[in-house]
């Protein structure tokens, strides 16, 4: 395996403080246990690595990241909260934030809390998604998680309002770190909607790094929606997992706008019969941002879907990565799948590297895939500007049209209404198109 | 299995026509690679000192390199040791002549392989140039092509004929050290084709290679240069057979192909090395690397290929679109049955302003084999509104067999168009009914609808390779393509 | 002469029986149209006349020209004369049109022990029969339905039908999707094929195409049984009164994979 030798942050000293949290011989425990070995073997991979082949990591390997806290950081989460009712989790910093958040009167059917006091019930479900061999983070946030959500919908209980996450780095303390973990168990025939924001204050220039683990039973069905809105100098490493029962349907809408550094892997493996999993996913970026989406998609009996839709604009000296994969195993007959990937590129410098792949183990299947570059056509920026638009609100307009089927993928109305807004802000103000 | 399963079987497992083997005297190498074996080809070659160096140079930058193991294909450890790098059919005489001192056995091989060496080859305008195991055997029209100044030799006696060409353009587009099998190749290549066509010059005749490899445990290591000078045009065709063995044997061949100014290459190959039988024994191990350079302003090369054989496919015919306006072209269609594998596909790299290039490529997987696209188009930083279309399509024949598809696409320029395509099907029942009902038996129908299926492909093959690449597919299709 | 003789035919679909008791003769010459709510097996009925996989048949044969239809294959009873007009026109991309009209003229003179036909009388003989249709040149060299709107895919069906000169032809909702124009269009092309040796049947759930193509005979077909027989008049009945008094509640019809 090829790896990232130079890493400056001693992780393994962090996690040996760690081990406080959960008792000795434990499930979790022997998690960590292993899981530090493996980190030990392989570290961090490097560019040789196919699934790191267009990010690179060494960054992110000089940083002297903290684990504790200088002071204590407040977010006023007013400003980040996307629909206004909701079961709310608030984590600051790595702890949560009590008095923000509000899991005092759940509906019966549904579980939310901290991570740190659901463990005996969460690590029944740990590390069910992920593989600590896989060349990542898997490892490193076995050994190090220690906050996250915890939320379990109980058989046939369809929750009423959307249960929302909220982490937040306020850049109180430098290079501030978290590791975290989200355990989501949908039992038979449950339905769910699961929102998560990712944000910071401007000057936050540390590491979110988080794992969400979903467990769909049969028929389970989950409305799912990511929204990362870090400040620029912020890493962010992200991976969502699902195991679909027959029947599940798993609708995952990731949108991507801060960091520097920002890299999510979504897996879904459809296991059971008449399986769905939608993925959709927007990314902006601009400056020097660098954005890596990969997705994974394994159908792995007959008969169940896939839909899977991603789209980026790249302004400025931007650089994304996109890897979508489709697996269709042996006898996954019937399988339909489809996955698009395209990009509008605003300015020079600007890179875009995507893989679009299909490996395909049955024949009787509908796959296919497409994936594009391109820019803003000269003749519509025409037309609006004919029409009497400046070229710089004609500009967005049409970026903003390219954008905005993701967004149309947004069943929940208060949620695309206030996700349209936060998008609203961050078009480009035109690129420079020479 | 249902019936319609069963009916593609039966289509799908015909058995190799070209897998006779030629009872020649041939001299070979004792197998085994060493810096002595390098320094033996180049000695029996009589190469000047120059091509030793280069040759070793190769040599001992392979020594530190590591097989590639990226691609899709599995297959057992190879041991070059125990490969002979030299195969050459015992000489009579100092080299024939005419057709009539050409070994009769050999001719009656040609025959076999359909290919037209003799006056019918003249009547059907082709020039042959037909590589043998590791030689070059027999070159016809060569006099004819020299009057317009054009060079169409083995590779062998270019460098002694034109050095000062073979140092210029030799490695210019595919470098010794540019990977394992171009290494490897760099260091024993025995032969290969030529080809230089002047400025101005439009050849007026397609040319042609046919390669086989026919002695036992002899790898193939042959190696084409072809330079269209400013304003010329070449089509080249090369076509490869090989009998059947149990063992396998290696293929790793080299071809450059360079246009300058307003050039154009088109180069087709028809791909029929032995496949191994229907439980992956034996075959061809097919591990080549082609590239091609458009230097000049606006300059052409187009690849166009039809890969039915070898057990292993591993190649990618690509392009380095240098000069501005310049066009890159890939049209193939990769066929795998039993246990074939295949990982092909191409590399468009766009440095110049205005480059273009398109990919269609066409899979058919039957049998327990596995087929895999595997393309990259670049756009460099200065490659102006460059545009690339691929277009990329797998058929699936039968429920054993895989389709893959990796495609890389990496953008530095914002002004660049880039499509990309791709599906995976089957035959669909309701199309094989629709033929039935019309009194079509199931065999037609087949083929008739995998021709229709790779009709892109086929249709920008020059006529004669055309027809003989239906028949490789199996098919009768008269018509129904063009 | 009869020409198609179907005794108490019962065949199913995955289990479920479709056709409970076909029982109906047409002799040369004659024009059937067998009508019949959704559901009622008319579709079943001609997948099994032309062999389509995936029907078991239970009970009963079917005769075509004294031979037992049922034992060949779909392209052998192609080939001896059956004739479907298929509903819904297949697609078969890269395939031009001209390629399939000739592979399929010449398997049928095969059949017969005829030459095949040279490219210049094949395109003379198609040539002629494109007129009937009123189809342009163009078709012959597009891919096999692809692209073709409704009315375009039925004529070709149609053009199809004139030059392999079946005895028995199928026609399966031919109707469906065509405006009124294109209908006037294929009806002519299919009474212009009308003659003492050719015997047709019309599948439609509509009364429309019959004022077109007038039959001989009207049958109607309900839960896989043909429960009433008669002349033209019946089907002026049915577009009155409809197809609820044939039957309470329709069983749906099982669809080929």
């Amino acid at each position: 395996m090829k790896v990232l030798t130079d890493i400056h942050t001693d992780f393994a000293a962090v996690a040996a403080s760690r081990d406080v949290m959960v008792e000795e011989n434990s499930r979790w425990h022997t998690l960590r246990q292993q899981a530090k070995a493996q980190f030990e073997r392989n570290g961090l991979p490097g560019r040789k690595e196919e699934d790191w082949k267009y990010t690179s990591l060494w960054q992110l390997g000089q940083e002297q990241f903290k684990h504790q806290v200088s002071q204590p950081g407040h977010a006023d989460i007013y400003d980040l909260q996307l629909v206004e009712d909701a079961y709310r989790l608030v984590i600051v910093d790595g702890r949560v934030d009590f008095t923000a958040s509000s899991i005092d009167n759940l509906p019966a059917g549904l579980t939310v809390s901290p991570l740190s006091q659901a463990i005996e019930r969460a690590s029944e479900f740990l590390n069910q998604q992920i593989n600590i061999e896989k060349p990542g983070f898997n490892a490193l946030n076995t050994m190090l998680m220690n906050e996250g959500i915890f939320i379990e919908v109980a058989a046939n209980s369809q929750i009423d309002k959307p249960i929302e996450l909220i982490v937040v780095n306020t850049g109180r303390t430098e290079h501030y770190a978290m590791h975290l973990r989200n355990v989501i168990v949908m039992n038979e025939s449950s339905q769910a909607t699961f929102i998560e924001t990712y944000a910071g204050n401007d000057n936050a220039n540390g590491l979110t790094e988080v794992i969400t683990e979903i467990n769909l039973a049969e028929s389970a069905e989950l409305f799912h929606y990511k929204l990362q809105r870090e400040a620029l100098d912020h890493y962010h490493i992200a991976t969502i997992a699902a195991k679909q029962a027959a029947n599940s349907k798993w609708h995952n809408s990731n949108i991507s706008l801060g960091g520097k550094l920002a890299r999510n892997d979504v897996h879904s493996q459809l296991l059971g019969e008449q399986s769905h999993v939608t993925l959709n996913g927007l990314y902006l970026v601009t400056g020097e941002q660098h954005v890596d989406n990969h997705t994974r998609i394994d159908h792995a009996v007959p008969n169940t879907t896939s839909d899977e839709m991603y789209k980026g604009v790249l302004d400025q000296q931007s650089h994304a990565v996109f890897n979508g994969k489709v697996i269709v195993h042996k006898d996954a007959q019937k399988t339909d799948a489809n996955q698009s990937n395209r990009n509008l590129l605003l300015s020079r410098g600007c890179e875009i590297d995507t893989k679009p792949e299909m490996e395909i183990y049955a024949d009787d299947v509908k796959c296919g895939h497409g994936s594009a570059v391109g820019q803003i056509n000269e003749d519509q920026l025409f037309f609006l500007r004919a029409r009497g638009l400046d070229e710089i609100s004609a500009r967005s307009l049409l970026t903003f049209a390219f954008a905005v089927d993701v967004i149309e993928r947004i069943s929940n109305q208060e949620l695309k209404k206030s996700i349209t807004a936060v998008i609203e802000k961050r078009l480009p103000k035109g690129g420079n198109h020479e | 299995m249902n019936d319609q399963t069963q009916q593609l079987e039966a289509i799908t497992q015909k058995e190799y026509k070209a897998g006779f083997y030629t009872d020649i005297e041939s001299d070979s190498l004792p197998p085994g690679l060493n810096e002595d074996v390098v320094r033996q080809i180049s000695k029996i070659k009589g190469e000047p000192e120059f091509m030793l160096e280069w040759r070793l140079k190769a040599y001992r930058h392979w020594l530190t390199m590591d097989t590639p193991e990226w691609a899709h294909v599995h297959y057992p450890e190879i041991d070059y040791q125990a490969v002979s790098y030299y195969s050459a059919p015992k000489k009579k005489t100092d080299g024939p002549k005419s057709l009539d001192e050409v070994d009769p056995e050999l001719l009656r091989t040609y025959e076999k392989l359909g290919v037209p060496l003799d006056e019918r080859a003249r009547l059907a305008g082709v020039a042959v140039d037909a590589v043998f195991d590791s030689v070059s055997v027999s070159n016809t029209f060569k006099d004819k092509l020299a009057e317009q100044g054009i060079l169409f030799m083995p590779i062998s006696e270019a460098i002694h004929e034109h050095p000062e060409l073979i140092k210029k353009y030799l490695g210019s587009v595919v470098p010794q050290k540019d990977n394992y099998y171009a290494a490897l190749n760099s260091a024993v290549f025995t032969d290969g084709s030529f080809v230089y066509i002047p400025k101005g010059v439009r050849c007026p005749m397609e040319l042609s290679t046919y390669f086989r490899i026919n002695a036992a445990n002899t790898g193939q290591f042959e190696r084409t240069l072809i330079i269209a000078d400013d304003d010329s045009y070449v089509s080249y065709l090369e076509g490869c057979t090989a009998p059947m063995r149990d063992e396998n044997q290696l293929h790793a061949a080299v071809v450059e192909l360079v246009a300058m100014d307003r050039a154009e290459i088109k180069y087709s190959t028809v791909q029929n090395w032995y496949p191994g039988d229907e439980n992956g024994k034996g075959g061809i191990y097919n591990f080549v690397t082609k590239r091609a350079a458009c230097r000049g302003v606006s300059s052409k090369v187009s690849w166009t290929q039809v890969e039915t054989g070898s057990a292993i496919t591993w190649k990618y015919p690509s392009v380095v679109l240098q000069g501005d306006n310049s066009i890159g072209e890939f049209y193939s269609v990769a066929v795998t049955n039993n246990m074939q594998q295949a990982d092909t596909g191409t590399k468009m790299i766009h440095l110049g302003k205005n480059t273009s290039s398109t990919i269609i490529s066409k899979g058919i997987s039957a049998g327990r084999s596995s087929n895999a696209y595997r393309g990259l188009v670049r756009i460099g930083p200065n490659a102006e509104n460059a545009r690339n279309y691929t277009e990329c399509d797998s058929l699936l024949m039968g429920d054993k067999c895989a389709a893959h598809t990796f495609p890389y696409i990496e953008v530095k320029n914002p002004t660049a168009q880039v499509e990309h395509e791709a599906s995976t099907s089957k035959i669909s029942e309701d199309q094989l009914f629709y033929c039935k009902q019309r009194g079509l038996d199931v065999e037609d129908a087949v083929s008739m609808i995998v021709n229709g299926f790779c009709k892109q492909v086929i249709r920008e093959l020059p006529m004669e390779f055309a027809v003989e690449a239906q028949n490789l597919l199996g098919l009768s299709l008269e018509g129904s393509v063009g | 002469m009869k020409m198609l003789e179907i005794k108490n035919l019962h065949a199913k679909i995955d289990g479920k029986e479709i056709l409970r008791g076909i029982n109906l003769t047409v002799n040369a010459g004659e024009v059937h149209a067998i009508m019949g709510p959704n559901g009622a097996g008319k579709s079943t009925l001609s997948n099994v006349l032309t062999g389509r996989e995936g029907y078991e048949i239970t009970q009963g044969e079917v005769i075509y020209k004294g031979e037992n239809l049922l034992e060949l294959e779909p392209e052998e009873r192609a080939r001896r004369g059956v004739f479907l007009a298929f509903q819904y026109p297949v697609e078969i991309p890269g395939v031009s049109n001209i390629y399939l009209l000739k592979a399929a003229l010449n398997a049928v003179r095969k059949h017969q022990g005829l030459e095949e036909l040279d490219a210049i009388d094949f395109l003379t003989l198609v040539r002629s029969k494109m007129q009937l249709v009123k189809m342009d040149e163009q078709f012959l060299h597009r891919s096999v339905n692809e692209g073709f709107s409704g009315g375009e895919k039925k004529r070709n069906e149609i053009l199809q039908m004139a030059l392999l000169e079946p005895e028995l032809a199928i026609l399966d909702e031919t109707d469906s999707g065509l405006d009124i124009d294109a209908l006037r269009t294929v009806s002519e092309g299919v009474n212009a094929l009308r003659n003492s040796d050719r015997s047709i049947v019309m599948i439609t759930h509509y009364q429309r195409l019959l004022d077109y193509i007038v039959p001989d005979y009207v049958h109607v077909l309900s839960e896989g049984r043909i429960v009433k027989s008669g002349d033209k008049e019946l089907a002026k009945e049915l577009e009155k009164s409809g197809y609820s008094w044939v039957h309470d509640a329709p069983e749906p019809e099982g669809q080929p994979a």
